[in-house]
């Protein structure tokens, strides 16, 4: 059995043309099995402003079996593991169906940094704090996506935005009004 | 009045198997009528089957599908997989007999009255079962 290459592509051509939903996913290489994603964190939570990779490996089998998915930017979260982002999330598991996708995934992943399902958790630690001082893990949680998922450089950012389109300074302009936030910049562009 | 209703089912069943050609397996997001993964020919290779949910997948994907999970799910909906019967006439099996039947038939007409009776006969007994539309 190899993989499904036809599937495979007809997903990424999916989600490149759907950029209103905020994930990404791009070839690591040249093979259609190693990929990276990219999850925006979610407005209201500590992770807002953040930009979480991804790392992407499809089996063989897949979409018969869930995409291995691994959290590859640091992120403090009851179901994903401080030490090595492993995540702890049933559609990567046993609720895995054919007919979901890399992106649905990814936008599961996304509900996941929204709702923390600290009754099965992946951490043990970040769960205990999550249940024990619910401020203090908002904190720590906050304090980790600013040293570590919100991208430092402006100018990266910045450059993201025009190979989308638009002008220089469009792109500066959008910025500022979203305090940096690029999602909501191109939500505004876009918009 | 039974014989009416059996029309109505007719005609839905047709509808459906043939505007799902526009229409992608949720499993392999291939059109119906192309090719699955596994599959060599569009058309008679990969037949369209049916759960009772009213999901459709080509039967090579939803078999491989049934043989790598534990529970029996359908890929869509979630419900307990359970094929569709044969009631409407889009049994797999028997589809795929008739289709095969029927290139069979067009391939060799004139090589023998026999087989031309035998694919009359076919038609004959479906049309029993689901009234000339
Ligand atoms: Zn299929
Ligand atoms: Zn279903």
């Amino acid at each position: 059995m190899t993989l499904d290459a036809g599937r495979i592509n007809k997903e990424l051509k999916e989600i490149s043309k759907d950029v209103a939903s905020g994930v990404e996913v791009q070839l690591r290489g040249s093979g259609l099995n190693k990929l990276v994603g990219y999850v925006p964190g979610p407005k209201d939570t500590p992770y807002e402003g953040g930009r979480y990779e991804v790392d992407i490996n499809l089996d063989e089998q897949y979409p018969f079996v869930p995409p291995k998915m691994r959290f590859v930017t640091k992120v403090w979260h009851p179901n994903i593991s401080s030490a090595n982002g492993a995540i702890c999330l049933d559609v990567l598991k046993d609720q895995w169906s054919p007919a979901l996708t890399i992106k649905t995934a990814l936008l599961s992943l996304q509900a996941l940094l929204s709702s923390p399902q600290p009754d099965d958790p992946q951490d043990a630690v970040v769960a205990k704090q999550y249940l024990d001082d619910r401020k203090l893990f908002e904190r720590t949680a906050r304090h980790w996506t600013e040293a570590f998922a919100i991208p430092k450089n402006e100018d990266e950012v910045c450059m993201r935005i025009m190979e989308m389109g638009f002008s220089k300074e469009a792109a500066q302009k959008a910025l500022k009004e979203a305090n940096g936030d690029e999602n909501i910049a191109l939500e505004k562009l876009l918009g | 009045m039974a014989f009416s209703i059996r029309i109505c089912k007719w005609h839905g069943v047709a509808a459906w198997t043939w505007d799902a050609g526009d229409d992608v397996c949720g499993i392999c997001r291939s059109p119906f009528d192309g090719c699955p993964p596994d599959g060599k020919y569009p058309g008679d290779d990969s037949p369209v089957i049916w759960g009772v949910c009213e999901h459709a997948f080509h039967i090579q994907c939803i078999n491989k599908w049934l043989a790598s999970s534990s529970e029996q799910r359908c890929p869509m909906c979630r419900r307990a997989w359970e094929y569709k019967s044969g009631l409407e006439g889009d049994q797999p099996g028997q589809d795929e007999e008739d289709r095969r039947e029927g290139s069979d038939a067009m391939e060799e007409q004139g090589e023998g009255d026999q087989e031309d009776e035998y694919v009359t006969d076919e038609e004959g007994g479906d049309a029993m079962d689901t009234p000339v539309h």
